[in-house]
């Protein structure tokens, strides 16, 4: 488990990260989102034992990150602009990192690298923006850390590659209880991957949920209500907000979908359907709650 | 995976990522060690003898593998820079930085594996290539068993220094964020001292009039060689002198290196990783480094425009814009943004302020300096150097150097104010009053000003110097009873406090281009007699006296080694100084000139004695016949009028009067008339290409020649 208390970092007079609290459970995969500027690099580079927060603690594993090997050797940080050494080809950053990690898997590294198609001994300054990511999560993948930290990692995969890291995360949380960390600006990009989201905004988090609890809680209700009826009148729910299209009313409501379903029912309308909400349809409406419009954060 | 195992394997592939950095010192190394070795051996056989190009070669391996190579110093010099850098450039790199420092590695690990493979880039080339030229000069002939110990004493000073430098580089490294800044640090790092101690003496120079730069030679010297440039290449220099307090240099110079390692793994841990590409990585050194630098500058622009127009105004001029010029590059510098050259006014305003203060301090001497004048009950002893009277002193001696050498040896420090114990210090004091009183005063024409330097010993063993223009002819009784002094008279001139025992031979030297002659005949007791007879004479010898007498010879007390010297030169000049080719372009003769003292036409019994020896010392004149004597005399506008005497008694009363010019010149109180005058004798063969100089003594030229020179009304011939 990873754990921020307090966490603030600061640079000259720019707060990038101001008074986090969050924690980040193992087994499950944590995104982290916000737009550019929003603290997601600076976390996970305190995450990292990069940074050293001005105020707060971080831990992982109950260990405090910043000069604590042992506590290093739990993840792999992958940063935003990976470095690897000039003039070197896979094989050797794999001959480095395996100096480094213990547990490295390097017969794993071969098998990703072939089933990725990149070939171990071209050159990396060779590479694409979008192969040395995927040769960025392949090294992380292989050294055997129970915490996976991706910084924007997935900007500049493309879908099937997207797919195909998403299926290796899976396949490491079910054998070895991998706990992929991965920062993006971009929702969309996260949706199919996160268990968890938090929102980050100017240093700050705004909300931290699982997402299966956010798409539990939430629902979209399209009805048609009788003619002397009006939505106002549906007090059994809790609705978030109401759209109304002639008589077809849009209600994203909050609460368990049998309770909702029962009130509708209650309700006696002409017509209703419950509609599962888009990751940004979430969004929007919890942070609509918290007085945030979050077309004006994240799209 | 233990900790040191994981250092070494760290160590190896940061060596391994660095390969271009052996390879650039490695070539540098080999042509300046091996493949130089090998052409300096094809040299060999363009002696005259195999055995004198062995002998030249021998000697010029053993100096490129000895400590005092300046090919080493410079290869070392600039191996520390490249080194040090790309040690350590990735903390310029956010990338880099967030790679490292996310790695389950402790920084100290990190820092000592780098620190170290950056010392082994250059020891392993280095030591190849010093081992290969010895083994190429040990095949060409040279002698293995001087060679290899100074292949291993000279790589292991080298090494040493490189440390020390390279330490540097690492601590200018990690204390900014940018390659350019730390570039810039180093030099800062390097000549920040130095500057400052020679401004402070400028400011001393410009400012005080009784300012002597032996005040702070010593702080001069232990400032500059807190550069650790600057401490290389003066322990290089001085590796030959084979002073043992090197070593305690030396000694000294690995600890620090060792405190700068030290510190740079200290701030290396508390280096922000946010830092990189930054221009200072620690906040808080930002106004100390600020701070020093503008008020560095800033003096130093006062003293360039005091230099230039010398003046309160112009100098303010250069104390402000120095401070302003300086404030804002150094802010740009660190914000990388052209528009915060204002930022921190304040300090801008406080280093002008700070400025100006140093300026008007010693502008307005409001501690005091010129005007200092101890309590005789705190002095020790007094020290007293007369400039013109040891002028022409020879202090040093004669010194056979490891070398095989043999060389007339000046004393480092000024020899009467280190030499010398006034215990009768009212005396001085009433001199140096003399002094302080004529600090502003006008100086009169025709008076005859002596510039008198006087070191204070203290009884708390500090030494005070100051220098003053006194008047002599105001001062004369006071002067006079300084000059009468014996601890005086014992260091101002050295002959006095000489034993006869060390005396060989007597040397007399008189005018034109007569020869030395030498009394090589003299037995213990006459030289004895002779050389006390004149230090006699020359003790009780007045300030009216020196007035009134023009010196009529030279004597030299020559001891053995004085010979020998003499004939090691004239033998190596003979050969074309082939053993010794750095001296081809010196001065071979230097000794030969050195120890006269001048006799005064009033040393009657050492001339006398010098007549039973069979030298007529007296009146040069007397003992030749003059030709002709060719009187020009110069106005402020060229050439006024040109004379030429031919006739007898015209010449009788003009060589009556007479001086020579390069025997009077150890006579300091003895003026001469404002003319170019030379005589021809009439014993040479080609008398008229044959002149040499002589002069009149002031007040004392012949009526007849004055008469034609006021004809005419002083118009040009």
């Amino acid at each position: 488990m990873i754990e921020a208390v307090n966490l603030t970092k600061k640079f000259d007079n720019i707060v990038a990260v101001d008074h986090i609290s969050a924690t980040i459970k193992s087994g499950s995969v944590f995104g982290l989102i916000g737009t550019n500027g929003a603290g997601k690099s600076t976390f996970l580079r305190m995450a990292a034992g990069v940074l050293k927060p001005d105020e707060g603690t971080i831990t992982v594993d109950g260990m405090s990150v910043f000069e604590n090997p042992e506590a290093k050797r739990k993840f792999f940080y992958i940063s935003d602009d990976q470095y690897f050494f000039s003039n070197a080809a896979p094989v050797e950053m794999m001959a480095y990192y395996k100096m480094i990690y213990p547990g490295y898997d390097e017969a794993r590294f071969h098998s990703l690298m072939t089933n990725f198609g990149l070939d171990e001994r071209r050159k990396i300054n060779t590479f694409s923006k979008g192969m040395k990511k995927q040769l960025s999560v392949i090294c992380g993948i292989c050294a055997g850390t129970d915490y996976l930290y991706c910084d924007e990692t997935f900007d500049g995969l493309d879908p099937v590659m997207r797919q195909a890291v998403k299926s290796i995360f899976a396949n490491d949380m079910e054998e070895r209880h991998l706990t992929p960390i991965v920062a993006s600006h971009n929702l969309r990009e996260l949706e199919d991957i996160c268990d968890h989201v938090g929102l980050l905004h100017k240093g700050g988090i705004l909300l931290s949920r699982d997402l299966d609890e956010m798409k539990m809680k939430l629902h979209k209700v399209q009805c048609v209500l009788k003619d002397e009826m009006k939505p106002e009148a549906l007090t059994g729910l809790d609705i978030l907000k109401t759209e109304r299209r002639g008589k077809l009313l849009t209600l994203t409501v909050r609460g368990d979908l049998s309770m909702v379903e029962f009130q509708m029912q209650n309700a006696d309308p002409v017509f209703y359907e419950t509609i599962p909400l888009s990751l940004e349809e979430i969004f929007i409406s919890e942070t609509e709650v918290v007085g945030y419009d979050i077309k004006n954060l994240i799209f | 995976m233990t900790s040191k195992t994981l250092f070494f394997k760290f160590l190896k592939k940061d060596l391994g990522h660095r390969l271009w950095a052996v390879a650039l010192i490695g070539l540098g190394c080999f042509f300046a060690y091996p493949v130089l070795a090998a052409m300096e051996a094809s040299q060999i056989d363009t002696y005259a003898t195999l055995e004198e190009g062995l002998r030249y070669y021998n000697k010029n391996m053993q100096y490129m593998h000895s400590f005092g190579n300046g090919i080493t110093v410079f290869i070392t010099m600039a191996a520390a820079l490249v080194c040090g850098m790309s040690s350590f450039s990735y903390l310029n790199s956010r990338s880099k930085m967030d790679f490292y420092h996310s790695l389950p590695i402790r920084r100290e690990l990190m820092f000592g594996a780098n620190f170290i493979s950056g010392i082994l880039i250059l020891t392993v080339p280095l030591t190849l290539a010093l081992a290969a030229a010895a083994f190429v000069a040990i095949g060409n002939g040279a002698d293995a068993a001087a060679l290899w110990p100074l292949v291993w004493s000279g790589l292991g000073l080298h090494l040493i220094y490189f440390i020390l430098l390279y330490a540097a580089v690492v601590l200018a490294m990690i204390m900014t964020g940018n390659l350019v800044v730390a570039f810039l640090g180093y030099v800062v790092f390097c000549s920040v001292v130095p500057l400052a101690a020679a401004f402070s003496q400028g400011y001393f120079l410009i400012f005080f009039d009784t300012f002597m730069t032996e005040s702070c030679g010593e702080f001069i010297e232990s400032a500059t060689r807190i550069s650790p440039v600057l401490e290389y290449l003066f322990a290089a220099e001085n590796y030959t002198k084979g002073d043992p307090s090197q070593m305690i240099r030396l000694a000294g110079t690995v600890a620090v290196s060792g405190v700068l390692a030290f510190i740079g793994c200290f701030l290396y841990r508390k280096r922000p990783s946010e830092a990189a590409g930054k221009a200072m990585a620690f906040e808080v050194t930002k106004p100390i480094i600020r701070v020093i630098l503008v008020l560095l500058f800033s003096v130093g622009m006062c003293a360039f425009f005091w230099g230039l127009q010398e003046s309160l105004g112009w100098g303010v001029f250069g104390a402000v814009c120095g401070t302003v010029i300086a404030h804002c590059i150094i802010e740009i510098i660190y914000h990388f943004d052209f528009k915060k050259l204002f930022s921190h006014p304040l300090q801008m305003v406080g280093c002008a302020a700070a400025s100006l203060l140093i300026l008007f301090s010693f502008y307005f001497d409001w501690f005091g300096y010129d005007t200092y004048l101890p309590d005789a009950s705190r002095v020790e002893w007094a020290s007293v150097d007369m400039t013109s009277f040891s002028g022409w002193v020879s202090y040093g001696g004669t010194r056979e150097r490891e070398d095989g050498t043999i060389v007339w040896e000046r004393p480092e420090k000024n020899w009467p104010l280190y030499n010398m114990e006034i215990r009768d210090v009212d005396t001085v004091l009433r001199l140096a009053e003399a002094g302080i009183a004529e600090i502003d005063a006008e100086r009169r024409d025709g008076e005859h000003y002596e510039r008198v330097n006087i070191a204070y010993t203290l009884k708390n063993g500090k030494k005070v110097y100051r220098s003053y223009y006194i008047s002599l002819d105001k001062n004369m009784e006071l002067f006079e009873a300084v000059y009468a002094n014996d601890e005086f008279q014992k260091a101002m001139f050295p002959l006095m406090e000489r034993s006869a025992d060390s005396v060989v031979q007597v040397g007399y030297r008189t005018g034109g281009d007569r020869e030395e002659i030498r009394l090589d005949a003299l037995t213990e007791e006459e030289a004895e007699q002779l050389l006390e007879t004149y230090q006699e004479e020359f003790k009780t010898l007045t300030f009216e006296q020196m007035k009134q007498e023009p010196p009529v010879g030279l004597i030299r007390f020559y001891s053995a080694l004085d010979l020998e010297g003499l004939s090691w030169w004239k033998r190596e000049d003979a050969q074309g100084f082939q053993n010794y080719p750095e001296l081809r372009w010196h001065y071979s003769y230097e000794m030969n000139d050195k120890d006269f003292y001048p006799i005064y036409p009033s040393f009657k019994k050492t001339i006398a004695l010098l007549g039973q020896y069979g030298i007529q010392a007296g009146d040069f004149y007397d003992q030749v016949s003059v030709y002709n004597a060719r009187i020009i005399q110069y106005g402020e506008n060229g050439l006024v009028k040109e004379i030429t005497v031919t006739e007898p008694e015209e010449i009788d009363a003009l060589t009556d009067v007479l001086i020579i010019p390069r025997i009077a010149y150890y006579n300091p109180l003895l003026e001469t008339e404002n003319l170019d005058i030379a005589v021809t004798l009439s014993d040479l063969d080609f008398k008229e290409n044959h002149q040499y100089p002589v002069a009149i003594p002031k007040g004392r030229v012949p009526e007849f020649l004055e008469e034609r020179l006021s004809e005419g009304n002083g118009q040009a011939k």
